[in-house]
């Protein structure tokens, strides 16, 4: 385990894992919110990508100090903010009009 | 083995665990706050990364602000506590193949590199770096994501209240014309 | 010395600003309910004020400016040339706008906790005296800030929470629909004013990547919008007509003038610190900004015509209203077209020095009006006043005072800056004779100002009271409401701007600072234009005697006649009134149908059915062919397959397995559009993994 902090890898599976977890929640959950986290899940696994590689691989992706990795990090959190907003409201609005949040009930599109 | 390492392996253990939660507890309450457990996990590794101002905008925003949003929309519907696993365990299936091949291709392609060129990370202060790409070379990009949010909120709003019938609009600057 | 000046600017939007923030979190719990707050921190930003005056006094030149300004953004460090700068820049026009800002403001603050006592109260109770300071001091705070900016962006901006807060406090009355309808329509109006801005500050910054002011005169007498042009038209001409745009949707002028009447429906301090003293004047402010690139780029005629038509026809309408708060609403459109006018024949000083007088003595005639409306118990109709100057001495001599200087008699401030309007009017038709009309509307408004504004004096405090229920309890306001009137009316004579007793430019007193605000304030340098302007000068000192005869004629005639139809009552004023031509009572009746124009026309025949028929495109096209289609594309894909399989598979090969292919196409493509958001995310993910099957990663 020596040397992890600082072991790429280590950090890029870990955020694929997360990801992966995302991904199951986000298509194998019947509720709206539980959708929601599962997206909240993948996002964050990007961020973590984001940050891992610029701060072990700085000097290998680009020659100057503006940490393009963390803004990207940064610009995730607030996106995930906005949607977190749009989505109460979602929920609010389904629930008001179907009693329920299950994603599966909203089909009108369907063809 | 520092200390630092440790704590990089508790906050994977931490992490794992808490998203296995999240995606498969039967009892979506639970899995939200298992959702806490893996943000603060993804903190903690920005902390390790040197990340600090991530760190602590992620424990602020995520975990603060919309961790409550999410469970306070799961205590809106109560049907929620009654919703149990095995109910809809088969549509958990398909989702999981569909996840665990992403994931080793993920993987393959992680392992598969060559990433013995790695830098040595300084760690130093980040937020003053961060102020000054926001206002420099990301000008732009943090104007964009500022008239996103608006206009996300703006939505939300629209959203969330009743909709204003065309109509009603209709008669109102019919009244105006009229005075 | 300089840097304390910057800090001292800086503090001056910053006191009122804060005094919003501590009133919006904890007004309600201050005592007196933070009224003396907002009061107070508008006081400092006056010190503040005065004593950067004080240091323009003492330099006494007109190049005196103290700037400076910070990088906002930057993105020359990723190769584009582009940099935000902002600050803060002094000069004589600036110090001048921020004594004059502030001294109103302050003033109106004070007037304010008289005038709104009755909302004195709990907020849980629907008082919301609170808000209203609250709103008043982020006003102040915006428009100070707009007045230090040296650049078109923050002063963009303060422009913007400027409309915010004129939309909040015209509403401030919320249970009355009209006041509520009054703030929709102002801020929709000047919205369309702010189009026309933000396109010309967009060009402006497409072409010299900058907005402080120092650029763009730099920028035009170096050429560089000399060879852009942007849609057919010289650059120059589309930025001073864009800018023009927003002046003509803040200033209310022709022909977006619709939203100030409508205005009064706020509070009467507010109709004297917004809608009269000083966010009107921020259009005016504006024009003298971009004074340049409007000579430049030639765009002055049409600045001079709607003007002059402006302060013209809403003369007319202000002679016919009853109500007394909407005269004086009309007398602020017309004085607003005089200032636009003096710009726009290239006279730049005496626009500027129209700009302070106005603002002085509108803001003691607004407040003189709501001492009136608040002594007789919010009655506003004239017709039910009368006699009131037994009742109110105070309040009748600051409004005779600053109603003498705005009709334009000798010896007050309104005598000194008209008489200059009018002498350079007077010029440029003599320079330019086809321009002759703008004379005609200049004198002709003159005339009328005075006859309309003695009609508000007689009618409200000569003769016999109307209504002797409201006025046997009118009696003197407070100290706190008659003492800002008595500071401006003070402010109304003469003496203060040119150092002249009479105005007629004998018996200097000053010295050297004699006309202080005409000599500080030259316009910026056009190259090219020296000589014009240089003409005008002197084509206007020749006129200087005859507009002087010609004008005080024209008030004293208008006064004269206005005694002998209200005050007097010599001629009835019902007879006169028949003199005009119905379908000339009937548009000013209406208000030559703007209203009805723009409602029904613009709006119901313009404007709803275009954003039905977008709605009607978003159902028949988007829904049925974009998204509905793909079934269709289905469907056809499996006909075709049919046909295919009709003709060609049965024919040739054998029955069944051919026939089964399309189906499953078919039925597969459908399935795909089911409306369930997981479907959609799953066929992603499946791409996703395809991709990965054919990089050959798994």
């Amino acid at each position: 385990m020596a040397g992890l902090a600082t072991h790429l890898p280590a950090y890029l599976i870990f955020s694929a894992m997360l990801f992966s977890f995302g991904l199951i929640a986000a298509l194998g959950r019947r509720s709206t919110i539980g959708i929601f986290m599962g997206v909240e899940l993948m996002l964050n696994g990007a961020g973590l990508n984001f940050v891992a590689f610029q701060t072990l691989r700085a000097g290998v992706i680009a020659n100057d100090n503006w940490l393009h990795g963390h803004i990207f990090a940064l610009f995730v959190i607030i996106l995930a903010a906005i949607e977190a907003a749009v989505a109460l409201a979602i929920v609010l609005r389904t629930f008001g009009t179907r009693q329920t949040i299950e994603a599966d009930r909203a089909d009108e599109l369907r063809g | 083995m520092t200390l630092v390492d440790v704590f990089v392996a508790f906050c994977f253990l931490l992490g794992g665990v808490a998203a296995f939660f999240t995606a498969f507890h039967p009892n979506i309450l639970y899995a939200a706050i298992a959702l806490i457990g893996s943000l603060v996990s993804v903190a903690g590794l920005y902390g390790a990364l040197g990340a600090d101002f991530l760190a602590a905008a992620q424990l602020i925003i995520y975990v603060g602000g919309i961790l409550i949003v999410i469970l306070f929309a799961v205590m809106m519907s109560e049907d929620i506590y009654k919703r149990r696993f095995f109910q809809d365990a088969k549509k958990f299936v398909v989702p999981a193949v569909a996840a665990a091949v992403t994931f080793a291709g993920f993987a393959k392609i992680t392992l598969s590199a060559n990433w013995s060129n790695a830098t040595k990370p300084d760690f130093e202060p980040t937020a003053r770096a961060m102020g000054w790409a926001l206002v420099g070379p990301y000008a732009l990009v943090f104007q964009y994501v500022v008239v996103v949010l608006l206009s996300g909120l703006i939505g939300a709003v629209v959203i969330a209240r009743p909709a204003v019938k065309m109509r009603q609009l209709d008669e109102e600057l019919e009244k105006m014309g009229e005075d | 010395m300089n840097e304390m000046l910057i800090t001292l600017a800086l503090a001056i939007p910053l006191l009122p600003l804060s005094a919003y923030f501590i009133q919006t979190i904890v007004g309600d719990r201050l005592p007196r309910q933070g009224d003396w707050l907002s009061t107070g921190a508008i006081f400092g930003s006056f010190l503040c004020a005065l004593r950067i005056f004080a240091e323009m006094w003492t330099q006494f030149r007109p190049d005196w400016v103290v700037q400076q300004s910070w990088t906002w953004m930057d993105l020359s460090t990723v190769n584009i040339p582009w940099k935000l700068d902002v600050g803060v820049r002094l000069d004589n026009v600036s110090a001048t706008m921020l004594l004059m800002v502030t001294l109103c403001a302050t003033l109106i603050h004070l007037f304010s906790t008289g005038y709104m006592r009755d909302h004195h109260g709990k907020p849980e109770d629907g008082y919301r005296y609170t808000s209203f300071f609250s709103y008043l001091s982020l006003f102040t705070a915006a428009m100070l800030g707009l007045v230090i900016s040296d650049n078109f962006f923050t002063l963009f901006m303060c422009w913007e929470v400027m409309g915010l807060c004129s939309y909040l406090l015209i509403g401030f009355y919320r249970h009355k629909p009209s006041a509520a309808n009054a703030s929709l329509k102002a801020f929709m109006t000047t919205r369309v004013g702010d189009l026309g801005l933000f396109l010309g500050l967009l060009a402006i910054f497409a072409i010299i990547k900058s907005f402080r002011f120092d650029d763009v005169y730099h920028g035009i007498n170096s050429g560089a919008f000399a060879k852009e042009t942007i849609v057919g038209v010289s650059a120059a001409f589309f930025i001073g007509l864009g800018i023009f745009i927003g002046t003509v949707g803040k200033s209310a002028q022709f022909p977006l003038q619709i939203w100030l009447p409508d205005a009064m429906e706020g509070p009467t301090p507010v109709s004297a610190l917004i809608h009269a003293a000083t966010m009107v004047s921020a259009g005016i402010y504006l024009i003298i900004r971009i004074f340049p690139m409007l000579e430049y780029g030639g765009v002055l005629p049409i600045v001079a015509y709607i003007g002059g038509f402006t302060c013209f026809f809403a003369a007319i309408l202000a002679i016919k209203q009853n109500d007394i708060k909407k005269v004086l609403a009309y007398s602020t459109l017309s004085q607003l077209g005089y200032m636009v006018l003096a710009l726009g024949i290239g006279a730049y000083s005496v626009g500027f020095f129209h700009l302070i007088t106005h603002a002085v003595f509108k803001a003691c005639l607004f407040m003189s009006s709501g001492a009136v409306i608040y002594a007789m118990h919010h009655e506003q109709d004239m017709r039910h006043m009368g006699g009131l100057r037994k009742k109110l001495p105070i309040t009748f001599a600051c409004m005779l005072i600053t109603t003498m200087a705005i009709s334009g008699v000798p010896g007050f401030s309104g005598f000194a800056s008209k008489d200059l309007i009018l002498g350079h009017v007077l010029g440029y038709a003599h320079l330019h004779p086809q321009h002759y009309l703008l004379v005609f509307f200049g004198f002709a408004t003159a005339a009328m100002t005075a006859f309309y504004m003695f009609r508000l004096i007689f009618m409200t405090f000569w003769g016999h009271p109307h209504d002797h229920h409201h006025y046997d309890e009118a009696h003197e306001v407070s100290w706190n409401m008659w003492l800002p009137l008595a500071v401006l009316a003070a402010l109304s004579f003469c003496v203060v701007y040119t150092g002249s007793i009479t105005g007629l430019g004998f018996d200097k007193i000053f010295g050297h600072a004699n006309d202080w605000i005409m000599s500080l304030n030259p316009a910026p340098m056009v190259e090219g234009m020296e000589q014009s302007r240089e003409e005008l000068e002197e084509a206007a000192h020749h006129m200087h005697n005859i507009t002087m005869i010609l004008s005080i004629i024209l008030a004293g005639s208008g006064i004269l006649f206005s005694y002998l139809v209200y005050g007097s009552k010599k001629i009835s004023a019902d007879k006169l009134e028949k003199m005009w031509p119905r379908f000339v009572q009937k548009a000013i009746d209406n208000l030559y149908y703007f209203d009805w124009f723009y409602i029904k026309v613009v709006i119901q025949k313009l404007f709803l059915p275009f954003s039905k028929k977008t709605a009607q495109f978003d159902d028949a096209v988007i829904d049925r062919v974009l998204v509905d289609g793909w079934r269709d594309v289905a469907m056809v894909g499996q006909k075709a397959a049919g046909i295919f399989d009709d003709m060609v598979v049965d024919g040739v090969m054998v029955d069944g397995a051919g026939g089964a292919l399309p189906t499953a196409i078919g039925a597969s493509l459908r399935s795909l559009q089911n409306g369930k958001v997981q479907r959609y995310l799953m066929v992603a993910v499946v791409a996703l993994m395809l991709l990965f099957l054919f990089r050959g990663v798994v």
